[in-house]
């Protein structure tokens, strides 16, 4: 083949000699049949056509490039990858994307540097991998670092953070002594993610286990909650919340009573002997919206066995593919199925659950807290 | 999605499909330059009855947007067919917050000054 054409058109030998890029073509024995000099320089120059590609580039054999590259002519379809000539023996620290396509007797290939692309790639990723790691941090710090045993109970509690975890969830619960006796348990749900949505999850979290030292009944130490986050965010965040208190010795032959109140949150479900599932009302209103919100209330006794679960809209709202919910429904027949298991493996299993529905990935916070009764 | 149209005096907000973490923010836009307008009605109606699921983000987006305008005197009513909505606003009370209508006609006609 030479450069002009008999009809005096471009002579696209010397415009491919001036390609800044690199382009080869090669035959379908995989010798050289064209190299421009931008190529020359990075595969290490002398004269490359009529070499055997594989003779001459032996640290390529058996790589993925390879593979592309023997798939390509055999299937007649192009493709592109990043490469990195460097692991090939090639003396260059630079990036190249590159794309070969097949032309009548061979395969061609141009490529061109993408080592900024990369580089910027790379620092995106350290920025991520950074984030994650202050949101995973800040996580830790706004659930209790382990959970306090309960003379006559045990709870278990899981969390999973959204998607890939890079931002901090709005999800949290918290178990904690009351002053004379007590126990108090609390599961919330801050609208939105983020260091806003984390610093709002602190207050709350500090908020409520303040109040619950001073006030000491559910709906007042909600009311107080909702107080603090109207004053602090001007109603710019909602919330909601159950919170309950435990009381060791009210139920009688060793039955727990808890006074339940809720705020706009999912109720939690109680596991009955026998595998009933019951659903506390739910009425109250979300915090952080009106001055003076209503919740619902309501006391239930946990004999022996039983079992509290306390849980976010992540679970109920976690969502398959074919876009159907979790729901109550199901939360309720996999609830119905814990009879016997620890509050520890009553959690794990309800997390399962949600989490294989969406196939691994949470589309929402998840959280759940489990109060068992020991049997 | 989210649309304006209007019934008599009183403007429509229409949502269709989901109204979660991804369109809340489109729906705000829109909610906000009817309650914020020139002209401010006394009633707004969102029409939610498209809508197939609602999570926190819209709640969010809801209760938000129209803080100011329910602060000023404005109504908000919601319309809602049976659907997990439904349930989203029962579950954060947000049917004790709003009135909430079965359907257009009756959200847009009844007690409008």
């Amino acid at each position: 083949m030479k450069g002009r054409m008999e009809d005096g058109g471009p002579d696209l030998h010397a415009t491919l000699d001036h390609l800044p890029d690199p382009f080869v073509a090669v035959d379908g024995e995989w010798r050289f049949t064209y190299v421009n000099p931008a190529a020359a320089s990075i595969l290490g120059g002398g004269d490359l056509v009529g070499k055997l590609v594989w003779d001459r580039f032996p640290g390529a054999s058996g790589s993925e490039f390879n593979k592309k590259l023997l798939s390509a002519m055999e299937t007649r379809e192009p493709f592109d990858m990043l490469l990195k000539p460097r692991e090939f023996g090639l003396d260059t620290d630079a990036w190249f994307n590159l794309r070969a396509y097949p032309v009548p007797g061979g395969l061609a290939a141009i490529a061109w540097d993408a080592t900024a692309a990369k580089e910027s790639e790379e620092e995106r990723d350290e920025l991520l991998r950074a984030k994650t790691e202050i949101a995973r941090v800040l996580q830790r710090a706004l659930l209790p670092p382990s959970l306090p045993s309960i003379p006559g109970a045990e709870v278990g509690a899981k969390y999973v953070a959204a998607g890939e975890g890079v931002e901090v969830g709005g999800d949290f619960y918290d178990v904690f002594a009351m002053e004379d006796d007590g126990w108090a348990l609390v599961i919330g749900d801050v609208a939105g993610k983020g260091p806003e949505a984390a610093s709002l999850t602190s207050l709350a979290r500090h908020t409520i286990r303040a109040a619950a030292m001073r006030v000491k009944r559910p709906k007042r130490v909600l009311s107080t909650l909702n107080d603090e986050i109207l004053r602090q965010t001007g109603g710019e965040r909602l919330f909601t919340a159950v919170y309950g208190e435990l009381e060791p010795h009210l139920g009688g032959e060793g039955a727990m009573e808890l006074r339940v109140a809720c705020a706009g949150h999912p109720s939690p479900l109680i596991l009955r002997k026998g595998g009933e599932v019951e659903r506390l009302p739910e009425t109250g209103t979300i915090l952080g919206v009106l001055e003076d919100p209503e919740f619902s209330y309501c006391e239930v006794t946990v004999k022996r066995g039983e079992a509290v679960v306390f849980y976010t809209d992540g679970v109920i709202e976690a969502r398959s593919e074919d876009g159907s919910f979790f729901g109550e429904e199901r939360l309720s027949e996999v609830a119905s199925g814990c009879g016997g298991l620890s509050a520890r493996d009553v959690a794990a299993r309800i997390e399962a659950a949600a989490l294989d529905f969406q196939n691994g990935v949470a589309r929402d916070d998840i959280a759940v807290l489990v109060l068992r009764v020991e049997a | 999605m989210a649309l304006v149209h209007s019934r008599g005096e009183v403007p429509v907000v229409k949502v269709s499909g989901d109204l979660d973490l991804m369109s809340a923010p489109m729906f705000r836009g829109v909610l906000g330059q009817v309650v914020r307008g020139q002209s401010v009605p006394e009633v707004v109606v969102v029409d939610l009855g498209g809508v197939g699921f609602m999570d926190s983000c819209g709640v969010n987006a809801l209760i938000g947007e129209t803080r100011g305008f329910v602060a000023g005197g404005g109504k908000v009513r919601l319309v809602t067919k049976a659907s997990p909505v439904v349930r989203t606003l029962s579950i954060t009370g947000l049917d004790k917050i709003f009135e909430v209508y079965p359907d257009i006609g009756s959200a847009s006609c009844r007690g409008v000054a």
